[in-house]
């Protein structure tokens, strides 16, 4: 019996593999053809329908990174990630953990409240933001940005600390006290070190939600805050492919980094609770 | 109804309760809504282990969990060493508590888990490795001390805790469910494990264990909890021997029970024929038409032939089954009005069909009013 239901399974994976191999390569080919497309054309020469490749390469887009529009937007993007991922991680740290203690309804509709800004179209939540930004006197800069992007950060990385209390972080704190731990010393020697790993993880999710804002940026920034996603759609509606492609492709570095450090951090270490 | 063991005083215990209600931890039980635990009062002494048995969902983990200041007390008084620490922070109860499956923190090597309580009180480093290497050795950890939580077995992992509870110096240990979902060998290795910690410490220990035979080889005492309140704490003798309630009879499962027709104050009539009432029960019998009447397990035995010896409550019949258990053997014999349980010797059971003569041991007799 457990031989025909071997024989059975085999010839089931045997019978897939031809869609398993042109799935697998439609999902290559719509992963990797932008980006390729963005590295020729961010250093293309005269690249126009119907020729297959540029004319002639050259790197002066490249070039003109450093002291330019794109430099500069690239340096406020960061500055605007790096502050909504600390913003976020230090809010929702707690209101993980305290979303964990819930039972019942009660927590349902507390994680339903935080993923409301998750849930909601950027351009809707951006609406009310930018009101409330221009109450607190920040509408048009880079603050007010930064408070806009910290909301639907926070949202995320509140479910993510959710998850990981709700598994094992409840009992380290438990352990912890009944041991002899402060409040403050089980924060200090146990959760903050031992939520490393996920900590690590939900400062890379805010990075990369504020990173990649646009319709926040532009509603409560009011195109006077520039940075890289607003820079790079200015580029493309000026037809400037070349700038454009090159403000593209730094958009993809912090992504492809977070992800390359994430694999490198889950095997570093297995002490993740979440 | 409780039959307290008062051997240890207020002034000596390590561990006194009083009067306690406890709200269900809804963190551990699924009982929202329920009313909680009600009247818990429990004496531990210094070194003494008490274990407390009951069905699942009567609420032992939420008992220990509200000693240990992790889970809200509705009313009553808990008392660590003689200090009340009712509403003291679980970190300043001298009470700690294992969780049933180890909780150790898994950015610490095994030696920073012992040490963990000596560093938030300061101790210097030197002592601090004196006492790791100490509890490393007692508790058979040597050479684990640099290896991280994860690469432990499960019984590693237990003992780890167990040494760490031992660092902090605790008046009382509290352990829940460690032997729950452990292998036998696993189970031996962790009950070794908590008796070296006990040997080596006065602390008292409460511990959980759905286990009878854990409960008796590890508890001083046994505290029966039922129907959310103690029911009955003594040692395993006097609770086998002499279960205070039918409840705690029934959830011990040492018994058989049959109905008794009170013939007066010294016999009952029963499907095992007329049983002398025993002196310290012929209460239950006052004005009573029936009671129930419960023979241990091992007062019921048989042997091969029949008898037509009535006067030591012998009664013939077939054997209809032989069980064979680790715990020992046993016939199930049909009788004229029921069928009977009886042990056997099992090297010497007697065959399916065999007519064999059942005997009762009146020192095994409980009367319970109807």
């Amino acid at each position: 019996m457990t031989s025909t239901r071997l024989s059975r399974d085999t010839r089931a994976s045997r019978g897939a593999s031809p869609w398993r191999a042109i799935a697998i390569v439609l999902l290559t080919i719509s992963t990797f053809v932008p980006f390729v497309i963005l590295v020729v054309q961010s250093s293309g020469e005269s690249w126009r329908w119907p020729s297959l490749m540029p004319d002639a390469l050259t790197l002066v887009a490249w070039r003109g990174v450093a002291g330019g529009a794109i430099g500069r937007a690239a340096f406020t993007s960061t500055l605007l990630a790096l502050a909504t991922a600390i913003t976020a991680v230090c809010i929702a740290l707690p209101i993980g953990r305290s979303l964990a203690q819930l039972r019942g309804a009660s927590r349902h509709v507390a994680a339903a409240l935080v993923f409301l800004p998750v849930a909601a179209p950027p351009i809707a939540l951006g609406a009310g933001l930018q009101i409330a930004t221009l109450w607190l006197g920040v509408g048009g800069t880079a603050a007010g940005v930064w408070l806009a992007h910290s909301v639907p950060a926070i949202g995320y990385v509140a479910l993510l600390f959710l998850g990981v209390f709700s598994s094992r972080g409840a009992e380290y704190s438990e352990a912890a006290r009944s041991h002899g731990a402060t409040r403050w010393q089980t924060w200090r020697f146990v959760l903050l070190p031992s939520l490393r790993g996920p900590i690590v993880e939900a400062l890379a999710i805010a990075f990369l939600i504020s990173w990649a804002q646009v319709a926040l940026t532009l509603v409560v920034g009011g195109g006077a805050v520039r940075a890289l996603p607003i820079e790079v759609l200015s580029l493309v509606r000026a037809g400037q492919d070349r700038e454009a492609a090159v403000g593209a492709l730094l958009l993809i570095v912090p992504a492809v980094a977070a992800l390359a450090a994430l694999r490198v951090g889950v095997r570093r270490t297995d002490a993740l609770p979440g | 109804m409780h039959s307290m063991n008062s051997s240890a005083s207020a002034s000596t215990a390590a561990l006194q309760l009083d009067a306690l209600a406890v709200p269900f931890d809804t963190a551990v039980d699924a009982h929202e809504g329920a009313s909680g635990l009600r009247d818990i009062s429990l004496t531990l002494a210094r070194g003494e282990r008490v274990v407390l048995l009951g069905p699942s969902g009567e609420g032992k983990t939420s008992l220990l969990r509200a000693i240990a200041g992790l889970a809200p007390l509705s009313h009553g008084r808990v008392v660590v060493n003689g200090r009340d620490v009712t509403r003291a922070a679980p970190e300043l109860r001298d009470a700690v508590y294992l969780h049933q499956v180890p909780v150790l923190f898994p950015h610490l090597s095994v030696s920073e888990n012992i040490g963990f309580p000596l560093m938030l009180r300061g101790v210097a480093r030197a002592e601090r490795t004196r006492v790791v290497q100490s509890l490393l050795a007692r508790l058979q950890l040597d050479g684990l001390a640099d290896r991280a939580p994860h690469a432990l077995s499960g019984g590693q992992r237990h003992r780890v805790a167990l040494a760490r509870a031992l660092a902090a110096r605790p008046h009382v240990l509290l352990l829940d469910e460690p032997l729950s979902a452990l292998d036998p060998g696993l189970r031996r290795d962790v009950r070794e494990a908590i008796r070296i910690a006990h040997a080596e410490s006065d602390a008292g220990i409460l511990l959980v264990t759905h286990d009878l035979d854990d409960a008796t080889a590890m508890g001083d005492r046994l505290a029966i909890m039922l129907d959310r309140t103690i029911a009955q704490v003594a040692p395993a003798d006097v609770l086998f021997a002499r279960p205070a309630t039918r409840g705690v009879m029934r959830f011990l499962g040492l018994h058989q029970e049959f109905t008794g027709h009170v013939e007066n104050q010294h016999t009952v009539h029963t499907p095992l024929g007329d049983l002398a009432v025993p002196s310290d029960a012929r209460q239950a019998t006052q004005g009573a038409l029936t009671v129930t009447v419960a023979i241990r397990n091992d007062a019921i035995r048989c042997e091969t032939g029949s008898t037509t010896d009535a006067g030591s409550h012998a009664l013939n019949g077939p054997v209809v089954h032989v069980h064979h258990r680790a715990s020992g053997s046993s016939a199930t014999v049909q009788l004229a009005a029921t069928t009977v349980h009886a042990l056997i010797d099992p090297l010497h059971a007697p065959a399916v069909g065999t007519s064999v003569s059942i005997h009762v041991d009146p020192r095994g007799l409980l009367i319970f009013p109807d």
